[in-house]
């Protein structure tokens, strides 16, 4: 049984096909079938609440920090020992350069053949 | 063997590479590989110090410079090679395997050259020799990818080589030691650092990577992460550490490829932008220029060269297999390629500098020395640098190679045994050195002070709530599909103003110009042909002073004048 790609649209894509290979899509029964952990509902639901978990826990090492129990938080700027600088550094940033991509993808993004009718 | 004493460490790649198209077979697959071991255990024996002068003319040339700084890139370079070899076993092409050893050959030369002559010759074999694996694509959109990759490499030695000459005549030393400072006064020394500048795709000068790499072959791409752009780190380190210029210009690459790589649709251009992006960590290191600095930027480059291969090798291992590395065109790889994918993820930790890993132990280095040395913002850039590295290496690469938000449905075979082995190697060092890092910084270039410790609660605690949060951020956004979507597209980038301006002004020249000029000669020709018109009425067969007179006529006139003589004569008497 041929996957939902057969091996001819791959091809049909020679944009990027690797000539030194023709590539050799197999549509293996095994893993057509086989049921991964991954696609049944909730796996990711519960990756997702693992994380949130391990934030919590995280998130707990500035709490001792401010009691000064078990964990002092050693830093060069004064700044890094707010309480929970890191955590919001880290998720801030990530947002910001996602944002950032919906605005510089309206300035740059053209079609997929822009250069190719000039050169490539 | 103390006759190989005298020659380039990088002489037995380049000259063995000559006799692979001669071998067949595993004969052919047994010397490749012997290659790059005999080669390392050849520097392995080497003395420290400086070795195989040669006099050129009149240039005193040392093509075997062997210190700590040389001898850390010239491990890793060998390294490399020899896991690069690994990875193409698979290969027929002995083009390939040809380039990838000169390449690797011309890149260990370079990094113990002693001298700025030397350099400029390994300096433009790396060039000449790298543009193979891109044209061994063999598709007119990598013919035309490697012609501007070409054109750029080889100007990158030909502004190096006028810096040396000038330097030479100012100085009368070809050293390769420690130049500078920068200036309009000091051309020499300034003419070597924009040369190495392109090399290290400094922004502005860094479009040939971004551009040419991804287009190269599955392999090549990995021969090609490694060698060129850290050599150009190597010879920074060497000449111009500690010059400030060099930290804002870090910085500056540190941040501007984050947001290019959040918007590409290749998998390995994603990943020719986090290159850069790391480079960036590297030359702000140099630009501090202290000793733990530069130990940051070398152990940076050595785990770099790891776990920036194994990332290119997944992605080619993909390529190998589907025939695509386009974002928009994977999803659910895992499944066909589970090994592929588990090696991609430690590769993914590796960059993202999660503790254990190699990135962990040696970014933190960079960063240390450069808020001790009170560069602030920079901190700070490097920092936010830091979570755009987990984004476009950390999650984007494993996340849109081998996850995704659908199956697309492609189920193809595991990578090739030799692949595998090569990217297992591969993880197992990024993991060892993050586990293990006390080799590493044995050999770094300057002695890591005791105190120095990597794995402190606050550092370990501190990172990871730096990255679980991001992971968090990207969890949130992904859940309600903010994320930016992967689309098939193309993004303007610097290479526009060579691929597309300059071809349109030199086009707008030609159209507004070339009527001008046409105009101006049709007036030429006008003008030439009123000369013409003139010079034609006395001088045609029946102008003034062309015509033909008949005899008789010409005796008439001899005998009225003869007349005229002799009646004037008369008279006169």
């Amino acid at each position: 049984m041929d996957g939902p790609r057969g091996t001819a649209s791959i091809n049909d894509m020679d944009q990027t096909t690797d000539t030194e290979n023709s590539p050799d899509i197999e549509s293996s029964t095994d893993t057509q079938n086989r049921e991964y952990w991954l696609d049944r509902p909730g796996s990711t639901g519960l990756l997702y609440r693992i994380l949130l978990i391990l934030c919590g826990v995280l998130l707990m090492a500035d709490v001792l920090n401010l009691l000064h129990i078990l964990y002092h938080k050693q830093g060069h700027y004064a700044a890094e020992g707010w309480f929970g600088f890191y955590a919001i550094f880290g998720f801030v940033a990530y947002a910001l350069i996602v944002g950032a991509g919906w605005i510089w993808r309206r300035v740059v993004m053209r079609g997929e053949d822009y250069y190719t009718d000039a050169d490539a | 063997m103390p006759m190989l004493d005298h020659l380039s460490p990088g002489l037995i790649l380049i000259v063995g590479a000559l006799f692979v198209p001669l071998l067949r077979g595993h004969l052919r697959s047994a010397y490749l590989l012997a290659l790059p071991i005999l080669s390392f255990i050849h520097l392995l024996g080497m003395d420290q110090g400086s070795m195989g002068h040669v006099t050129l003319f009149d240039y005193g040339l040392t093509v075997a410079r062997i210190d700590k700084l040389s001898l850390v890139f010239g491990y890793i370079f060998h390294i490399m090679a020899i896991l690069g070899v690994v990875y193409s076993l698979h290969m027929k092409d002995a083009v390939q395997h040809v380039a990838g050893l000169i390449y690797a050959g011309a890149a260990i030369g370079a990094a113990f050259a002693g001298d700025l002559i030397t350099l400029f010759v390994f300096w433009e074999l790396t060039a000449v020799s790298s543009v193979f694996l891109i044209w061994s694509r063999r598709t007119e959109r990598a013919y035309r990818a490697g012609m501007r990759y070409l054109i750029i490499q080889v100007g990158s030695g030909v502004v190096l080589l006028a810096g040396v000459l000038i330097h030479y005549s100012q100085t009368g030393s070809i050293a390769f030691d420690k130049l500078g400072p920068l200036g309009f006064d000091n051309l020499g020394p300034t003419l070597i650092f924009i040369a190495f500048g392109i090399k290290c795709a400094f922004p502005f000068l860094h479009n040939w990577l971004q551009d040419a790499y991804p287009e190269a072959t599955v392999t090549g791409t990995v021969f090609l992460s490694a060698f060129t752009t850290k050599l150009a780190i190597y010879a920074l380190a060497r000449s111009f550490a500690g010059t400030d210029i060099l930290v804002p210009i870090g910085a500056a690459m540190c941040v501007f490829p984050v947001f290019y790589a959040v918007i590409e649709n290749d998998l390995r251009r994603v990943l020719a932008y986090s290159l850069n992006n790391q480079l960036g960590f590297m030359v702000v290191g140099v630009g501090v220029g202290t000793e733990m600095a530069l130990n940051g930027a070398v152990s940076h480059a050595f785990a770099h060269i790891l776990y920036k291969g194994l990332l290119f090798m997944s992605m080619g291992a993909v390529l190998y297999r589907v025939g695509t590395v386009k974002a928009s065109e994977l999803g659910g790889l895992y499944k066909s390629m589970p090994w592929t994918a588990f090696f991609c993820i430690i590769g993914a930790a590796a960059i993202s500098a999660f503790p254990l890993f190699s990135g962990f132990v040696t970014k933190s280095l960079t960063l240390t020395a450069t808020a001790n040395e009170g560069w602030n913002v920079t901190w700070f850039v490097l920092l936010f640098a830091s979570a755009g590295v987990l984004h476009h290496s950390g999650i984007k690469i494993p996340y849109y190679g081998f996850f995704g938000h659908r199956d697309s449905g492609i189920r193809c075979q595991e990578a090739p045994l030799n692949m595998l082995l090569a990217m297992g190697v591969m993880a197992a060092l990024c993991v060892g050195i993050g586990v293990y890092p006390q080799p590493l910084y044995a050999i770094l270039p300057y002695e890591i002070p005791a105190t120095w410790e990597p794995y402190t609660s606050s550092h370990v605690v501190t990172q990871l709530q730096l990255l679980c949060f991001a992971l968090l951020s990207f969890a949130v956004l992904a859940r309600r599909h903010l994320e930016t979507p992967e689309l098939p597209s193309v993004n303007l980038d610097f290479d526009w103003s060579y691929r597309r301006m300059l071809p349109g002004v030199v086009d707008a020249i030609v159209r507004v110009g070339g009527p001008i000029r046409d105009g101006l000669i049709d007036f030429g020709k006008l003008l030439v042909a009123v000369f013409i018109a003139i010079l034609r009425s006395f001088h045609s067969p029946s102008g003034l002073l062309g015509r033909t007179i008949l005899t008789g006529r010409g005796v008439l006139l001899a005998l009225v004048l003869l007349a005229m003589y002799l009646v004037f004569y008369f008279a006169a008497d």
